[in-house]
């Protein structure tokens, strides 16, 4: 798999740490903005997903899927990782990495 | 401050104007107003923190405003009458729920006990109440904290007996508005055996199309689990209604199969058994029929057709439905909330900050008028008639600025109720408790110290105003008693009442007491108004035994002392039988004040001009000698007696010749008249109040400083003290010509 960043004109998006509801509006945005470019999103540091965040990034991936561009949860914290396995999304951070990717062998 | 403790704050805040509204709504309640609105507004109230407290995982108040909420619900749907006794048990339910608010705040401990009677009480008013109370008591009570259906469930695997629970569960978009989250409750539903989740987002629309505050999604919830399905419906209690919930049982042949395709599922979300990928295939095969020109579409919102097509596609019912949303055309994610509400909250930090730079602007603007003058400009010059404007405006941007501060007395009087219900229940007196003039408007900093004064006064009232039932039946007078807290704005000051209708203070009892404590001589002549007035003496206290209630120690003195701090005045007026009623009169702010400025030994000093009645120039005729230093003036047949400012703070040894100066006729408190004399008047403007005590110390006689447009320190006389001690040092020499002579 090609790493993102290293693809021209691609995006890296931090997510913020709490993707609660009031981050739903900031999140479309900051999505839409980067429409039409390969992104590579960084959940590392999300301490809570909510509902209307997770709509917001399911549908972004929709509409990047539709474009035909390259779209994907480069990382994930556990936090994410687990309410999204939680609402049914495990999908979403299955190509993610993990804290626990990282945990000694 | 982190993200997650600045909503917790907001969130206590928020409970306290629920609290207050709770309360309110009761007390109207009480006094014969059942409109459904005000019991809607109640309800809406416990709800509200109900539904906060949840978020924050506070437990036990969640669980005690759920059994509140319960009752009021009963009462809400008619069920219940508002009977007094019912709602008797819900004001005392507001008390503790307001004791669970403040020690979740606070990390404090509440009564549990009494948490507990009162569930038990509450319950009982519902309909089928007793039984329910008998069986659930121990269980739900006994132990608080916990709730009983996440015990044991979590950690070994759900035995298979009972099959399971298919939960379908779409929220709207409410749910997330009031804080609540889908994955806190599948967590929930978690708690209660093995469970499958599976996301169906048919119904989503577009990124572009989004409303990032609305619901699509819906979630399908296989759940193993040999639980109840009370215990199923109780994970989402709190969001019912603001979500489409359909829960149905599994068949016994438990094992992989019994999910999604249970094909008993009533008005099952269509789609629902689709997964994701199976979602995602269809809109990638409904986008590709588009042509996909990612370049253009990036400044501009995507037409929102075909993409929104394919859910309709998977499912036509919710799609219709979503297309029925009003979509964000406009594409650039502004959240669409509703108009900012009327009020905002700002820290009380800098509005002080601000109103310390109006006072500053204030005496700079005073300076510069001065400087002005003494150039020896006109008064009809430009220069001195735009600084008249800008005096004008000055004063508008003060009073504007004071304003904002300004709070109705509403929030301390509020906190009464609840002290006279707990009063009244440890003396064994009924008592009513009448507000008036909640409305009535002063500044926040004279607020916040009038809470101790008042819930002093009112403990005293109830606890040696009123008199006994018995007593009271004797004297022909409802076994009821009566406190009333009044408030009102007279002339530039605020006026508060507590007034009793009990038996009036007992002046022998008063004077006898003042006597055996060595406040006064045993055969000192004392008015009426000076008896009641020794209640307020260091070290007196009627009560013989220190009850639980009034005596701690505190006594009226320091409710006095600590009215006087304020600048205010306190007078008390009582009638045997009749009751006794306390004014207290303060000023509206602690910031500025109109002040009379006049010289004094050749020193610049404040007159407060609220206590100036007029000013006069002494005719020598009018001016009678007692002896020693004392002096009466006689205003139109009245006399008075005559303070000389200069001597009363020493700047002087001697009397000045009244004829020399001027009197300023004062009312001090109780109505008591004097005359101060100063030497001369300069004139009349509003200063601002600069704390002595806080910057130097009390001095007797000073109540504060202010700063003069020449930059020089004036202070401001303390009119009662001045007053009283001239009294004082007239009745000690009094008192020792009446020794010598005796």
């Amino acid at each position: 798999m090609t790493n993102t960043s290293h693809t021209p004109g691609a995006t890296s998006l931090l997510l913020a740490d709490s993707l609660d509801m009031t981050a739903a509006a900031p999140l479309k945005a900051q999505l839409l903005a980067a429409r039409g470019t390969p992104l590579s999103l960084d959940a590392a540091s999300v301490r809570r997903l909510g509902g209307q965040c997770l709509q917001v990034l399911l549908a972004a991936r929709t509409t990047w899927q539709a474009d035909g561009v390259e779209w994907r949860i480069a990382q994930a914290s556990e936090e994410f990782a687990d309410a999204a396995r939680l609402m049914g999304c495990p999908d979403l951070v299955s190509d993610a990495l993990t804290p626990s990717d990282f945990a000694p062998l | 401050m982190d993200p997650l403790a600045a909503i917790r704050d907001t969130f206590f805040q928020e409970c306290e104007e629920q609290l207050a509204e709770l309360e309110s709504g009761l007390l109207a309640m009480e006094a014969g107003d059942t409109d459904s609105e005000t019991i809607n507004a109640v309800f809406r109230a416990v709800h509200s923190i109900k539904g906060g407290a949840g978020a924050f995982s506070l437990d036990a108040l969640v669980r005690f405003a759920h059994v509140f909420e319960t009752a009021l619900d009963e009462m809400r749907s008619g069920r219940l009458a508002p009977s007094q006794d019912a709602l008797k048990v819900m004001l005392r339910a507001s008390d503790v729920l307001a004791d669970h608010v403040r020690a979740a705040r606070d990390d404090g401990a509440v009564d549990e006990a009494h948490t507990a009677a009162l569930a038990e009480e509450l319950k009982a008013l519902g309909p089928d109440g007793g039984a329910d109370a008998d069986e659930g008591s121990e269980d739900d009570w006994g132990d608080f904290e916990f709730k009983p259906m996440s015990v044991d469930a979590p950690d070994e695997p759900a035995p298979m007996v009972g099959g399971g629970w298919r939960v379908a569960f779409k929220p709207r978009a409410d749910l997330y508005a009031k804080a609540n989250e889908t994955a806190l409750l599948l967590r929930e539903l978690g708690r209660l055996g093995a469970i499958e989740v599976e996301c169906d987002a048919s119904a989503l629309p577009s990124l572009a199309d989004i409303d990032p505050e609305a619901a699509y999604l819906a979630w399908t919830v296989t759940l193993t689990s040999d639980a109840d399905e009370t215990s199923v419906r109780e994970v989402f209690e709190f969001v019912d209604g603001d979500c489409e919930l359909e829960i149905t049982g599994l068949q016994t042949d438990v094992g992989g199969g019994a999910g999604p395709d249970a094909g008993d599922a009533p008005e099952q979300v269509p789609g629902g058994d689709l997964d994701i990928s199976a979602l995602l295939a269809r809109a990638q095969a409904a986008a590709d029929s588009r042509p996909s020109s990612p370049a253009e579409a990036i400044p501009e919102p995507v037409p929102a057709e075909p993409v929104a097509a394919a859910p309709a596609i998977a499912s036509a019912p919710v799609a219709t439905a979503t297309a029925a949303e009003p979509a964000s055309p406009d594409g650039q994610g502004q959240p669409r909330k509703s108009e900012a509400g009327a009020t905002i909250r700002v820290d009380l930090e800098r509005v002080d900050r601000l109103i310390d730079l109006v006072g500053e602007l204030v005496i700079n603007q005073a300076m510069l008028s001065q400087r002005v003058m003494e150039a020896g400009f006109a008064r009809a010059s430009g220069v001195a008639m735009g600084l008249d404007e800008l005096e004008q405006l000055t004063r508008e941007i003060q009073d504007s600025v004071m304003a904002i501060r300004a709070q109705p007395v509403k929030s301390v009087f509020q906190r009464m109720p609840r002290l006279v219900r707990e009063v009244g229940a440890m003396t064994g007196k009924p008592v009513r408790l009448v507000t008036e003039g909640e409305g009535t408007e002063v500044d926040k900093t004279v607020i916040e110290r009038l809470a101790d004064p008042l819930t002093h006064m009112i403990r005293n009232a109830i606890d040696h105003g009123l008199e006994s039932p018995e007593k009271r039946a004797a004297a022909g007078k409802a076994a009821e008693g009566v406190v009333r807290l009044s408030a009102a704005h007279r002339s530039g000051r605020i006026v508060i009442e507590v007034a009793d209708d009990g038996g009036g203070i007992n002046r022998e009892r008063v004077k006898s007491i003042a006597v055996e404590r060595g406040l006064i001589a045993a055969d000192a002549p004392l008015s009426d108004e000076e008896i009641d007035n020794l209640i307020f003496m260091p070290g007196f206290s009627t009560a013989s035994e220190v009850s639980d209630i009034s005596g701690r120690g505190v006594g009226m003195d320091v409710v006095k002392r600590s009215i006087q701090a304020l600048g205010g005045r306190i007078a008390i007026s009582s009638r045997p039988g009749k009751g006794s009623t306390f004014t207290m009169s303060l000023p509206l702010t602690l910031a500025v004040l109109d002040g009379m400025v006049v010289s004094v030994a050749g020193q610049t000093l404040v007159a407060p001009i609220t206590a100036i009645v007029e000013s006069l120039q002494p005719k020598a005729s009018d001016v009678h000698s007692l002896g020693g230093h004392s002096r009466v003036i006689m205003i139109r047949d009245t006399y008075i007696p005559l303070i000389d400012v200069g001597m009363a703070l020493n700047y002087r040894a001697t009397p000045m010749d009244a004829t020399q100066g001027v009197a300023l006729l004062i009312e001090g408190e109780g109505g008591a008249r004097a005359a101060l004399l100063v030497d001369a008047i300069q004139g009349q403007r509003q200063v601002v109040i600069k704390s002595l005590e806080a910057n130097y110390r009390q001095v007797p006689g000073v109540a504060a400083a202010t700063i003069l447009g020449d930059g020089r320190v004036a202070l401001i006389l303390d009119i009662d003290t001045i007053v009283a001690v001239s009294r004082g040092a007239d009745s000690v020499r009094a008192e020792k010509r009446l020794a010598a002579a005796g």
